[in-house]
């Protein structure tokens, strides 16, 4: 797990702006209060796929959207994905907030940092354990994979029972706030060593072209 | 037999997974496993009997999760734990059955959107369609002690069925929602027959966390160990051998009820049933006797421990009409600001003739608990407010207090049973306060005695034998603190005092209070009740520590006091100086966020009058800084800095103000909608208006709209912001802003948040999109020079 400055930063926003060495000094403590404060915990199953219509093997749950079904589509089987930096985190923010809210906002920002990271983590140690080729990690809310499966992958890999992860029934939150769920597919095709198993590549394929957070 | 006669001498066998024993049987993932009572009643019934061939003791009905709110009605939940717990009973035969209630699977408020009584009332139509047929309760796989309250309440107040609680903790023997195994431990054995630990990890990483759990209970223990953590195809690493020679562990460490969890099968409970035929139980010794707790938070009453006692209306006008305001804002800065200065307990009182007490008291006690680990003191002589408080208090608290009146005795006593809390008893009775000594021990011994009697521990009574005004009556501090010595001496119980009466009516107050307070630790004071933001105080108790080596080579006082100067620790200036003039920089300082800000808006106020200091410097500085970050030359946390250092400043302003005079800009209403739990980005907002000057009521996350509306109305609102985070609550957006102009026509609505647009604000009828916290401070301003202007 890797917090990385320039990450945690873009979450804020940052668009190359001159700060002074109070922001600075904030920026080190916040990395340190977060990996301090988070207790990363995941859950991975292996599912074969169903393809007519899209959906996993013995798990009641079809995949909805075109994105994800062209996500898939040299895969027979996938990973799911359940994974947070923990309640701690998120009280630790709440209250930083009300003590101090710039470093509030940084702790924040760190802790998305910390939870994509160890996503990341994730897939590539799934990917050196497998012969073949992983695709990129997909969420929900992704293109037109509707948020409302969020719930599937709640229930499918136990989360609240496993990694104590909850999700509001009526509006798909996850509490605590930074959790991932993701599909990630196993091709037919062998290991491509050139590609990163990172998710450098999820800004350049989604759509949403304005983002404020975008990469580049 | 009863459960409670076999758990006294023997070890107890549960009964293993049901879960992965269903899925082997082809249970697809993700469904309801408890519809199986009705649909497929055989399968069910093939799975419990194998455990009780096995030799289990007790089966556990397949009733885990069936609740309201994952089965949809109340009717289903009677229904199928009615099937669950008879399937049971027919395949235990003349072994035990027992109600198993799990987790709702929604998260109570603060951190979910779920009320402690919805999940009180869930748990209740569990136990009320399950308590015929079961011989027992077992609440388990818990991660919120809350939620566990809630259940085990449930169980005590609509069934005699004993019942365990166990819990799930992680290698640090935390709960994902951080409460702790020993908050468990000090809570729970209020309510429990026994507790223990579940799921979540195999034996051996259990086992250190027992360790823990047996030090802080008298009450038998159950261990439900998972085989392992499974891989990604469900395998589990533990084999039923490893397993059982890892339990004889617990059976030595004093474990008396021993199961399984994740990836236990029949041929585990069998290996178990052999092992517990081989060993004796080894024999407990209790470690730690006498502690109040949060969730998250234990402090052990084994030496001085602080209790702050600024959230007292009595005598503090400022907190007196923070209540009648209801300023929760004030009530947060009180908590922190006592918990940094060394506070471990806070008394919580809400004691004014003009509100409702025990409303009042129970809203605040809800709100405390939310913002800081300390445990709580509740602080008040009406049973009615002290139960309200009790019930939703989250841990052990203190109830403050009883008196030796038969009248207190018998209406608070039996409530601090009921919630398990520790208890003040003040040496006071129909006579009054006593002359003497003997009187006081006497008064002390007639209130251990009749808490004992409701079965109250002595060690849960904590006797305050009375400060008196040492002007007025001499010879009363010399009694108080010989009799704080005798029962001491004599019995199992703590001291309370508070501290500052003492002094009352004579001239340099605290001479006389640090003085007593010494005086009275020596004696065999554990917890003062007094002002930790005052230094001399928390001096004393620091010094008192090292003095009598409960301060270990002097460690916590030394790097307290590293950097002591004169009478006070000074905070090291960390702000750069840049040389420049006064009147120059203060513009300089604001826009970088430096300390020293509030610095120079003390020399301007030499200059200047307040008002000017505020419109001439602060405002502009603070505009110059807004128009920065809307054109992008400063980004999000250098905009929180200056507000912040504004603030400073506008607090330095405000001490030069005469009594009375009004700053304020406006009061504005903030809310986050309901269905939404995270609110960080109404929180920068809130931060930034605040700084500009107005008055902001937070009404915090998940606000029905009705409350926004009672909220703006009762106040005469004249801007209200609402913040939603997902398309799927910005429809309780939209119903917000239309109850506000249906009833508040006159109040202006802005609107942010990640999934809003101007366009989506306009459809939803706001007044105002605010793309950021700045442009909510530049409409707010807008909107208050219109009113003016009216």
């Amino acid at each position: 797990m890797k917090i990385e400055k320039s990450e945690l930063l873009r979450y804020l926003g940052y668009r190359g702006q001159q700060y002074g060495e109070n922001i600075e000094r904030n920026i080190d403590l916040a990395i340190s209060i977060c990996l301090e404060k988070i207790t990363p915990r995941s859950v991975i199953k292996k599912y074969s796929l169903v393809k007519e219509p899209l959906s996993l093997k013995g798990a009641n749950m079809t995949l909805q959207g075109n994105d994800i079904a062209s996500h898939l589509e040299d895969c027979n089987e996938v990973y799911i994905l359940g994974a947070t930096v923990g309640f701690e985190i998120e009280k630790t923010v709440n209250k930083l907030m009300n003590e101090n809210p710039l470093l509030g906002v940084m702790v924040d920002s760190a802790s998305i940092c910390a939870i994509e990271s160890y996503c990341d983590d994730l897939c590539e140690e799934l990917q050196r354990q497998n012969a073949k080729q992983l695709t990129w990690r997909f969420s929900c809310g992704y293109g037109d994979f509707p948020l409302s499966q969020q719930k599937d992958f709640v229930r499918l890999l136990e989360m609240q029972k496993r990694i104590g992860v909850f999700i509001n029934e009526d509006s798909f939150m996850m509490t605590p706030q930074k959790s991932v769920t993701a599909i990630i597919g196993i091709k037919e095709s062998a290991v491509d060593k050139t590609q990163s198993r990172r998710c450098a590549g999820k800004c350049e394929n989604c759509g949403n072209v304005g983002c404020a957070y975008r990469k580049g | 037999m009863k459960f409670n006669d076999l758990i006294k001498n023997s070890i107890v066998l549960f009964d293993g997974a049901l879960g992965t024993q269903l899925q082997k049987r082809g249970l697809e993932g993700g469904a309801i496993p408890e519809r199986l009572n009705v649909e497929n009643p055989q399968l069910i019934y093939s799975v419990c009997k194998e455990y009780a061939d096995s030799g289990s003791d007790v089966i556990s009905a397949n009733t885990f999760g069936a609740n309201r709110k994952k089965l949809g009605s109340k009717e289903e939940v009677d229904r199928l734990i009615k099937a669950g717990v008879e399937i049971a009973r027919k395949a235990a035969g003349d072994k035990l059955v027992a109600l198993d209630l799990g987790p709702t699977g929604a998260l109570i408020e603060p951190l979910g959107s779920m009320t402690f009584d919805e999940a009180y009332d869930l748990f209740k139509e569990q136990v009320i369609a399950g308590k015929d047929g079961a011989d027992l309760i077992i609440i388990e796989t818990m991660s919120d002690l809350y939620e566990l309250k809630a259940a085990l309440l449930a169980v005590k107040e609509n069934c005699d069925l004993p019942v365990i609680a166990s819990m799930t903790f992680d290698e640090s023997g935390r709960t994902f929602t951080g409460c702790s195994v020993e908050a468990f431990a000090i809570t729970a054995s209020a309510w429990a027959d026994a507790l223990g630990i579940n799921c979540s990890l195999g034996p051996e990483q259990l086992l250190p966390i027992m360790q823990r759990l047996v030090d802080n209970t008298d009450l038998p223990v159950i261990i439900q160990a998972n085989a392992g953590l499974p891989d990604s195809e469900m395998n589990y690493p533990v084999t039923a051998e490893e397993f059982a020679s890892l339990y004889e562990k617990y059976v030595d460490m004093g474990v008396s009820i021993l199961g399984g969890c994740c990836g236990t099968t029949p041929e585990y409970i069998a290996k178990l049933d052999e092992l517990r035929k081989s060993k004796k139980i080894g024999k407990r010794n209790r470690k730690y006797n006498t502690a109040v707790c949060s969730s998250t938070k234990v402090v052990y009453i084994d030496g001085v421990k602080v209790i702050g006692e600024r959230i007292n209306p009595t005598g503090k006008k400022a907190m007196k009409q923070a209540l009648i305001d209801r300023d929760f804002d004030y009530i947060a800065n009180q908590t922190i600001e006592q918990v940094e200065a060394g506070a471990e307990i806070l008394d919580v009182n809400a004691g004014l003739p003009q509100i409702d007490e025990k409303q009042m008291l129970t809203e605040m006690v809800k709100y405390i608990q939310s913002l800081t680990d300390a445990p709580l003191q509740i602080d008040c002589g009406k049973p009615e407010a002290i139960e309200s408080a009790l019930r939703y208090y989250n841990g052990k608290p203190i109830v403050n207090s009883v008196n030796a009146e038969e009248k207190s005795l018998s209406t608070i006593l039996p409530i601090v049973a009921k919630y398990g809390a520790s208890v003040v008893g003040l040496t006071i009775d129909e006579n009054g306060i006593p002359k003497t000594v003997e009187e006081r021990i006497r008064l002390a011994e007639k209130i251990i005695e009749r808490a004992k009697s409701f079965g109250i521990r002595e060690e849960d009574v904590y006797i305050d034998c009375l400060t008196l005004t040492v002007s007025a009556e001499p010879e009363q501090a010399v009694n108080t603190l010989k009799a704080i010595e005798i029962l001491k001496r004599k019995y199992n119980i703590k001291t309370v005092l508070g501290v500052s009466n003492i002094s009352f009516g004579l001239p340099a107050r605290q001479i006389i209070n640090t003085a007593f307070l010494t005086m009275a630790m020596r004696a065999g004071l554990d917890l003062p009740i007094l002002n930790p933001n005052i230094p001399e105080n928390m001096q004393a108790v620091d010094a008192f520590n090292v003095l009598t080596c409960k301060d270990k080579n002097c460690m916590a006082y030394t790097a307290k006091y590293a950097d002591y100067v004169g009478t006070q620790i000074v905070k090291k200036d960390t702000a750069k100086s840049d040389g420049a003039g006064g009147e120059k920089d203060i513009f300089y300082c604001i826009e970088k966020g430096l300390d020293r800000a509030s610095a120079l808006t003390a020399e301007l106020l030499k200059t200047h009058n307040a008002l000017q200091v505020i419109d001439d410097y602060l405002i502009p500085a603070l505009n110059k800084v807004g128009d920065n970050y809307e054109k992008g030359k400063i980004f999000l946390p250098q905009l929180i800095a200056s507000a912040d250092c504004a603030k400073a400043c506008f607090d330095v302003v405000k001490k030069n103000l005469p009594a009375g005079t009004n700053t304020e800009k406006g009061k504005i209403v903030l809310a986050t909608v309901k269905g939404d739990v995270h609110d960080i980005g109404k929180n920068i907002v809130k931060t930034v208006l605040e700084n500009y000057g107005y008055k902001v009521l937070d009404l915090g996350k998940n606000v029905p709209p009705m409350t926004v509306v009672e909220a703006v109305r009762d106040n005469d609102i004249k801007l209200c912001g609402l913040s939603a985070l997902m398309t799927t609550t910005v429809e309780n957006m939209q119903e917000t802003v239309r109850l506000l102009k249906e009833h508040c026509p006159n109040c202006k609505v802005m609107v942010g948040g990640a999934v809003l647009t101007e366009e989506y604000a306009k459809q939803i009828g706001a007044d105002k999109y605010c793309k950021d916290a700045n442009v909510s401070a530049k409409y707010a301003s807008w909107v208050f020079s219109q009113a003016e202007q009216h």
